[in-house]
């Protein structure tokens, strides 16, 4: 009887052993293959991509440059290449490919695939080495994602994004007269008998991509996340207000825990400061409550980069547009984000700027590196301030005491 | 007749001879800067492609070994710091074959560079300024484009496009890199140690890989790819003047301030984005039957009505003009600049009551009689942020006060 009851239980165990083992090296190579198909797939894309602009550009060069020919000629090759990249059918475009070919070998639902979604993005992951594409969260805002990746579709997205500004990028700084060309051909194209309208779009979009600032002939295009900060403000009034609108990027910091708080939309690294007691402390040059003149304010600079503060000598004086940029237009006194005054933390104890629990903003008026030029204004030597206070900002005799915070160029 | 056919021979054939080659010579004159600017274009197109192609193959060679290693076999990556060290050092130029990036550069300087030889065009056929050609290849278009990889503004040699071209194709493969292999940082920051240990110490790749790696991280410090390629949208301050060692007039950070006035009614911020109406008829007297006059005031609440009216009426073709946010409004402010403290593309020199042409980009007009409103609100619903343009200052004023709109459209 015994021998009988235990018999299954053993052989279940005896399966589990052999079964369990092989789960896990099936999903780390199910994993490993969806991270080589999205090399090559990707690779394919952007290939694909840069070679159909450039056959048309090449076109396009021979006429222009070489014979001084009116854009004419090209039409019938650039057609065909535009067509290669949009077409009624997604499928049948490069990114349709990628996509189809990505979701295969990636996407959990699909019957070639061992391994869990978990195992792709990386958290919950039950495998030791998860591909941790959630990393990407982030930076794929820069290209239409909505802050974090959850689903291999996601991460698709991106790529065909970066990766078609990555293959705009590379024909912008090959062809300088790009844009110029293919509104000539733009032209050509709209007057046909039958609009070809995957091709327009086609050319649309590589045209949107090289014309950021959307001004024909300059090309700027911008691999990256929308830089340009919000004023932070989310309160609405009225219809079409600040705090309705909230144009420019949602204002976006983290504390470094080197005694820095890095703008992850203009890149600029900013000094800390902390123990704001209402004692100054010329000892601790992050201390909050230090107020200085506008020449001593570039001394504090100098002396950050002979201390070579947070690892690094090119700590410099905001110039004023710099200053006013982490303002947040949503807070008062002080008018900055979390990372920059952490009100439950900024108290006597919040003594180390190393410590990304506390963080301290006096509710004052800070030296901006920006003088005032006119002095019709101004009879004695003045300079930009802003104030934390409030967000204003306005001219102060240089002679005056204000407070300081150095920034550098972190990208 | 032998006799005939000699004279012609001597007297009208020289003539047509000599008419064959009047006419031949303007030809080649201008055909030849022609073929070689054409050659110089193709060559770019050709060996930067070849370029960033050894470069991303050298890198999908480590990678690819780091991830069997990693995500196949749940070995440790270190195992990659050898094929990571032979394929980056490729980049670096093996024996007798020069560096990748070196042969581009010197094959693109061959083609363009109005000093080598061979070369027919001039240098202002290459940068499109004062150009000889109708058809120049125009590279000082990407003057302002490479400043968001380390160019200074302007575009002078071939050797800056060349520049150009290298810093923004390399950016954008880490970016590439970035997005396919999301744990790349971790990979580089565990193999570089190991590679470090490899003796003969191969710098070239080490260098290579920590050149990546910086980029990769952007201004962080966690294994989160962070970077950007392009330029910044913040623009400068415009103070050019320098009071002191390292204050702004000194460094100038920030993108020069640039604007294109599109001859429709509207300015466009080349750093931002952003497409702002343009103002005119400056006399003092508002005129309520010109949307457009720089003497016009409104209410806080009435600039929302008068960006209703431009989109009702389809200003320049749009439909999405909106008040400013403070930020925003702040950018037109030139602190370079005298009275008012902005651009000559918002306050040219036709300004004035009889300027009011709206596509004359010298007849552009901002006051300084009084502040420009933003949509932004400050301290309670009762104050709104602005802009004085006398003296490019902002305190924040009671809504009720009226003071001028200038209408934006666009930004990313």
């Amino acid at each position: 009887m015994n021998r009988i009851r235990f018999a299954p239980v053993l052989l279940a165990g005896f399966v589990g052993l052999l079964v369990a083992p092989r789960a896990e090296a099936l999903a780390a190579r199910s994993l490993y293959y969806c991270q080589r198909t999205v090399v090559r797939e990707t690779s394919k894309y952007l290939n694909d991509t840069t070679v159909a602009l450039d056959i048309c550009l090449t076109r396009l060069t021979r006429l222009q440059i070489l014979s001084s020919a009116p854009v004419d000629d090209a039409l019938a090759m650039c057609l065909k290449s535009f067509r290669k990249l949009e077409n009624s059918d997604p499928n049948k475009t490069p990114k349709g490919r990628m996509s189809g070919n990505i979701l295969k070998k990636c996407d959990p639902s699909s019957s070639s695939v061992d391994h869990t979604l978990a195992d792709v993005l990386g958290p919950g992951s039950a495998e030791a080495q998860p591909l941790q594409v959630a990393r990407l969260g982030s930076w794929c805002r820069n290209f239409g994602g909505d802050g974090s990746i959850d689903s291999v579709q996601e991460w698709i997205d991106c790529l065909a994004a970066s990766h078609y500004c990555t293959a705009a990028s590379y024909t912008a700084a090959r062809y300088p007269r790009v844009l110029e060309w293919f509104s000539a051909m733009r032209l050509l194209l709209e007057a046909l008998p039958i609009v070809p309208s995957d091709a327009l779009g086609a050319l649309d979009a590589a045209t949107a991509a090289m014309d950021v600032a959307a001004t024909e002939g300059v090309v700027d295009p911008r691999c990256g996340r929308n830089d340009f900060p919000a004023t932070g403000q989310l309160s609405s009034l009225v219809d079409g207000d600040d705090g309705m609108l909230r144009q420019g990027a949602p204002l976006d910091y983290r504390d470094e825990g080197n005694g820095t708080i890095v703008d992850l939309n203009t890149g600029l690294v900013w000094e800390k400061k902390v123990s704001l007691d209402g004692v100054a402390n010329s000892t601790l040059e992050q201390d909050g409550d230090n107020q200085v003149t506008w020449l001593d304010a570039l001394q504090h600079v100098s002396v950050l980069n002979a201390n070579n503060f947070a690892g690094h000598n090119d700590w410099r004086l905001p110039n004023v547009r710099e200053l006013r940029s982490i303002v947040d237009y949503e807070r008062l006194n002080p008018a900055v984000s979390d990372p920059f005054h952490l009100a439950d933390s900024c108290t006597a104890a919040c003594g180390d700027p190393l410590d990304v629990g506390c963080s301290c903003t006096a509710a004052g008026d800070y030296w901006s590196s920006t003088s005032v030029s006119s002095t019709s204004t101004n009879s004695t030597p003045s300079a930009w301030y802003v104030s934390f206070a409030n967000g204003s900002w306005a001219q102060e005799d240089k002679a005056t005491q204000l407070y300081v915070r150095a920034v550098r160029t972190g990208w | 007749m032998v006799n005939f056919t000699t004279i012609l021979r001597r007297t009208v054939a020289p003539g047509l001879v000599g008419l064959a080659l009047l006419t031949a010579l303007p030809w080649t004159a201008t055909a030849s800067p022609q073929r070689t600017l054409y050659t110089c274009q193709t060559t770019v197109a050709r060996q930067s492609k070849k370029y960033i192609a050894a470069v991303a193959k050298a890198f999908e060679i480590c990678l690819l070994k780091a991830s069997k290693l990693a995500i196949n076999s749940n070995n440790s990556v270190t195992g990659a710091a050898d094929t990571c060290a032979r394929a980056l050092a490729g980049l670096a130029g093996t024996g007798t074959t020069l560096p990748p990036r070196e042969t581009m550069t010197e094959s693109i300087l061959d083609k363009c560079d109005p000093s080598s030889p061979g070369v027919e065009h001039t240098l202002g056929d290459l940068l499109g300024s004062g150009a000889g050609v109708s058809q120049p290849i125009s590279a000082g278009n990407l003057a302002r484009w490479c400043t968001g990889f380390g160019g200074d503004g302007s575009l002078d040699s071939a050797a800056e496009w060349v520049d150009c071209i290298t810093t923004a194709q390399e950016c954008n493969l880490w970016g590439s890199l970035a997005g396919r292999y999301p744990r790349a940082l971790e990979w580089f920051e565990q193999i570089l140690p190991v590679m470090q240990n490899i003796a003969p110490l191969p710098i070239d790749a080490i260098d290579t890989l920590l050149e990546a790696d910086q980029a990769l991280e952007g201004p962080g410090n966690d294994n989160i790819p962070n970077l950007r390629c392009g330029p910044s949208s913040l623009p400068a301050s415009g103070q050019l003047v320098s009071f002191a060692p390292g204050d702004d007039g000194q460094r100038r950070t920030g993108m020069p301030l640039a604007y294109l006035d599109n001859h429709n009614g509207t300015i466009t911020d080349l750093n931002t984005g952003l497409t702002w109406e343009k103002k005119v008829g400056m006399d003092g007297m508002p005129n309520g039957n010109d949307l457009h006059d720089a003497d016009n005031v409104y209410p806080w609440i009435e600039a929302f009505n008068f960006v209703a009216l431009l989109n009702a009426n389809n200003f320049a073709g749009r439909s999405d003009w909106r008040v400013p946010n403070i930020k925003e409004l702040e950018t037109l402010v030139d602190y370079g600049a005298g009275i008012p403290t902005t651009r000559p593309e918002f306050h040219g020199v036709n300004c004035g009551p009889l300027c009011t042409d709206l596509t004359d980009s010298n007849c552009s007009c901002t006051s300084y009689a009084s502040l420009y409103w933003s949509s932004t609100s400050t301290e309670g619903p009762k104050y709104g942020k602005e802009v004085s343009f006398y003296d490019g200052s902002s305190l924040g004023f009671l809504k009720s006060v009226p003071f001028h709109v200038r209408a934006v459209y666009g930004g990313k």
